[in-house]
């Protein structure tokens, strides 16, 4: 088998799948490097679900490749299935039966052997050790997403691929949950994660591969991805109100796109790498500024440029 | 194979199923140390035949349909996405159940029916009881696989078990007392088996067996072949499916 020799944990080589007429994904390339917590971004129907279960063996492409851990379907595919933990869609549960059943199904589906300790371990870590014993039929779905995100967790997977794993959580369960996810390269654990919280994914990964319309149309370590947008970026200047028609002049001269803000403010954007740029043309003018702030797109201004939100789009 | 085997142990219907049995049990106890085992030993048949028969059609659907009742099928394939495995686990799994209730049950009952027959005439055939045991044994067998299949074919628990119940019980007769091709119906070749278990040890004289009724081997053959045609149907059906 090869892994880390590779680099790549999982991998998508031109990869097409279709449902009847729809294209669920379009010749999608795509690796998750090793140690990485790569974000899987896309607007509904964009085919991230349908990704993911092509990696884990759910679904059959129609076209092109998928590998995971290194195996793309021989033998030792089951070896790479038992080495990675999975959260897809809703967490799937036995719910007439405690947590700690569903880990001991699990652990012995993945064929773990004696896993009590690592399961009271992993329940403790998501938050759920005092309920470990109570039936999953009375959690909420947050407790569900711990109880899912733990199972995932068992027999230290090399790869961890979670769909949407914050759902129905409250905002202290997503900062912590989050926080977990964040550590898990440390522990040896790479992480493939898929949500549609952009700003979750920002905070969580250091990868983003983005989906449109089954199409990649972003993929990259999370600073490319921002810094390439940053030519793009606006700076909102604060001058006295009585400069405004002057300083406009002096901007628009040189280029560059000036949308007032009222009381003395001037949202300025085009091709400034710098906001010196800014403070030394307005001065040359005779015009000084009180406030100059830069505002650099974020994930999620990113993904809407990239992904035309808005259009009608079907569940993949 | 451990994980389907802690599903029995850790999950409800399993548990039910066998406290229903150990009641009819129970009952049909009491009832033969009140009125005797009755015509053929009726009362055995009552107790444990029956409901045994139900509860494997149960137990062979529940195996399969307890992963799309519960939505844990895609997650049963992530930990193994060798799909047949995944199959021939199930029918092993449902094997085993059938087969461990079954002589469980009837080894049970032997000891409360001999006992509870002392009373009425000359007590519990002992043989005749053994030969109802195998009757329920290989009835059993089949009709879990049924329900394992049809659970395959239809996806679904209730699904499965409606299928393998209307199956079995309806569309089976039904084709039974069609003129010409009734004889290749799964309820004639079943009875044909049983009643071969049954004949040649006590209930008939195996010489006055119809000569030109079909051998053991045929009839075996024709079992066979329907649930082969109901697993293999679900089988593929499973294969191809997006394991949802």
């Amino acid at each position: 088998m090869t892994t880390a020799s590779s680099g790549r944990l999982a991998a998508f080589e031109g990869v097409s799948k279709s449902y009847g007429s729809t294209r669920a994904l379009d010749g999608i390339t795509f690796s998750v490097p090793e140690g990485s917590v790569c974000g899987l971004l896309g607007p509904n129907g964009s085919g991230k679900t349908t990704a993911l279960r092509i990696l884990l063996g759910l679904t059959r492409p129609n076209e092109g490749t998928s590998s995971l851990l290194g195996d793309t379907g021989g033998s030792s595919r089951r070896d790479a299935a038992r080495r990675t933990g999975a959260l897809v869609e809703t967490p799937a549960l036995y719910e007439r039966t405690s947590a700690r059943g569903n880990m001991v199904i699990e652990a012995a589906a993945r064929g773990l052997g004696d896993s009590s300790g690592e399961i009271q371990g992993l329940l403790d870590l998501v938050g759920l050790g005092s309920r470990a014993d109570d039936r999953v039929k009375g959690f909420s779905l947050g407790m569900r997403q711990r109880l899912g995100l733990a199972t995932a967790l068992l027999g230290k997977p090399k790869l961890v691929i979670l769909d949407e794993p914050t759902n129905g959580l409250d905002p202290a369960g997503i900062v912590e949950i989050r926080e977990l996810i964040r550590t898990l390269p440390e522990l040896g654990t790479t992480v493939l994660v898929s949500s549609h919280l952009l700003q979750e994914v920002q905070a969580m990964c250091d990868r983003v591969v983005i989906l449109d319309h089954g199409r990649l149309v972003a993929e990259g370590a999370m600073s490319e991805i921002l810094g390439d947008s940053r030519s793009a970026a606006r700076w909102k200047v604060r001058i006295d109100p009585s400069e405004t028609e002057r300083a406009t002049a002096a901007l628009v001269e040189v280029g560059l796109e000036v949308v007032p803000g009222g009381d003395g403010i001037l949202l300025v954007s085009g091709p400034v790498s710098d906001g010196s740029q800014l403070n030394v043309l307005l001065t040359g003018a005779g015009i000084y500024l009180s406030e100059l702030v830069p505002e650099f797109p974020d994930l999620e201004s990113v993904f809407l440029a990239l992904t035309e939100s808005g259009d009608d789009r079907d569940e993949s | 194979m451990r994980a389907e085997l802690l599903k029995l142990r850790l999950l409800p219907t399993p548990r039910w199923s066998a406290a229903f049995l150990l009641v009819t049990l129970v009952l049909g106890i009491a009832a033969t140390w009140k009125w005797g085992t009755g015509l053929e030993q009726v009362a055995v048949d009552l107790a444990l035949g029956l409901p045994t028969a139900i509860v494997s059609v149960v137990i062979g659907a529940w195996v399969v349909g307890v992963e799309y009742g519960q939505k844990t099928m895609s997650r049963l394939l992530t930990s193994d996405p060798r799909r047949s495995l995944v199959v021939i686990r199930k029918i092993l799994t449902a094997i085993l159940a059938t087969a461990v209730l079954t002589v469980v049950l009837y080894a049970l009952g032997y000891l409360g029916f001999a006992v509870a027959a002392e009373g009425h005439g000359s007590g519990l055939d002992r043989t005749l009881y053994l030969d109802q045991a195998q009757v329920a044994l290989v009835t059993n067998l089949v009709y879990a696989l049924i329900g394992v299949g049809f659970a395959l074919v239809t996806a679904s628990m209730a699904g499965g078990l409606t299928a393998a119940f209307v199956f079995i019980f309806v569309f089976s007769t039904f084709f039974s007392i069609l003129p010409e091709v009734g004889d290749w119906s799964f309820s004639i070749a079943l009875s044909e088996v049983t009643d071969r278990i049954l004949g040649q040890r006590v209930a008939f004289d195996p010489e006055t067996l119809d000569p030109n009724s079909r051998t053991l081997a045929a009839s075996l053959g024709i079992l066979i072949g329907w649930v082969v045609l109901i697993v293999g149907a679900g089988w593929i059906r499973f294969v191809r499916s997006e394991g949802r």
